[in-house]
């Protein structure tokens, strides 16, 4: 017999000597891989079936909701209210000036009317 | 997976066990850290095993195999860099652990009449264990497992050139460091 195959023979030898000498230990973890191929993956468990809609919804209504606020939040502040027409001075009355620039004129007259208080004040 | 495939998958862990518990024995070099690659290397390939044709299974194992004993390799030897930074002296001894020249493992004032049986598959086993981890795996999957070159470059994820590269390094290393011996032994039996 070679020596080549002679060390190959020794080699199967030491084989089957270390598979005896750690047969138990082979064995739990023939079992403990087994018990891995059974466990059936996550999203099969009846919880994560559950909660994986949930998340979906809850993340749906989050991201709804989120822009309507932000929106509310970026809108302007309403415009001062429009006074009366007996209130609007006769001489803007007259002119022919869009309303804009009106409620523009007016925005001014209130606030100088304000800081003219606070200074008296 | 039905039961008839469960029953194939437990049989062809415990046919395949023995051989590839000493091959990790051999990559590794240690009984613990072998046994660990082969537990995580079982639990790897159940995992996958349904995807492909039992025939294919034996390389597939082998495959996640090597895979698992390069990553606790490769773990362990950035652990050992880490302890030579943090004592160089532990350096030195490791070298000498380690000899460059794998026949220094065996005494070859005595193996000439002594290597014989036991002794030379111990000696054989060190010249193997000394060679580098892609030679080791060339040789014992094509010369000790009987597997082809495709197989096995298919296992090593490598070329088949590659595998031929490290095997024909692996032989010419175990020959120098057994040459003598195995020239003497050829010569006796034909």
């Amino acid at each position: 017999m070679k020596t080549i195959m002679k060390a190959h023979k020794h080699l199967d030898q030491k084989a089957e000597a270390l598979a005896q000498k750690h047969s138990h230990r082979l064995l739990q973890m023939r079992q403990r891989a087994m018990e891995h191929q059974r466990r059936s993956p996550w999203w099969l468990n009846p919880l994560a079936m559950m909660a994986v809609p949930a998340a979906a919804v809850a993340i749906l209504v989050v991201s709804l909701w989120t822009p309507g606020v932000m929106l509310n939040e970026q809108q302007p502040a309403q415009p001062l209210a429009v006074k009366t027409p007996a209130e609007i001075p006769a001489w803007v009355a007259d002119t022919q000036v869009p309303v804009e620039v009106l409620e523009n004129i007016q925005f001014y007259e209130w606030l100088s009317h304000e800081l003219k208080r606070k200074k008296h004040s | 997976m039905d039961e008839l495939n469960e029953a194939e998958l437990e049989r062809f862990l415990r046919n395949i066990q023995t051989p590839t518990l000493h091959f990790a024995v051999l990559r590794i070099g240690n009984e613990a850290d072998a046994l660990d690659a082969l537990q995580d290397a079982m639990i790897g390939f159940v995992k996958v095993a349904d995807q492909y044709e039992s025939a294919a299974w034996q390389n597939l194992f082998y495959k996640i195999l090597i895979r698992r004993i390069r990553d606790m390799q490769r773990k362990r030897g950035w652990r050992q860099k880490l302890m030579h930074i943090i004592s160089p002296s532990s350096l030195e001894t490791d070298n000498d652990e380690h000899s460059s020249n794998p026949a220094e493992g065996v005494d070859r004032e005595d193996a000439g009449s002594v290597l014989h049986g036991e002794q030379l598959g111990e000696a054989f086993e060190q010249c193997l264990a000394d060679l580098p981890p892609r030679q080791q795996e060339a040789y014992l999957l094509r010369q000790w497992q009987g597997r082809s070159v495709k197989e096995a470059a298919a296992i090593m994820a490598c070329s088949e050139g590659s595998v031929k590269t490290h095997l024909s390094r692996a032989m010419q290393t175990l020959k120098q460091s057994l040459g003598d011996w195995m020239d003497e032994d050829d010569n006796e039996s034909t």
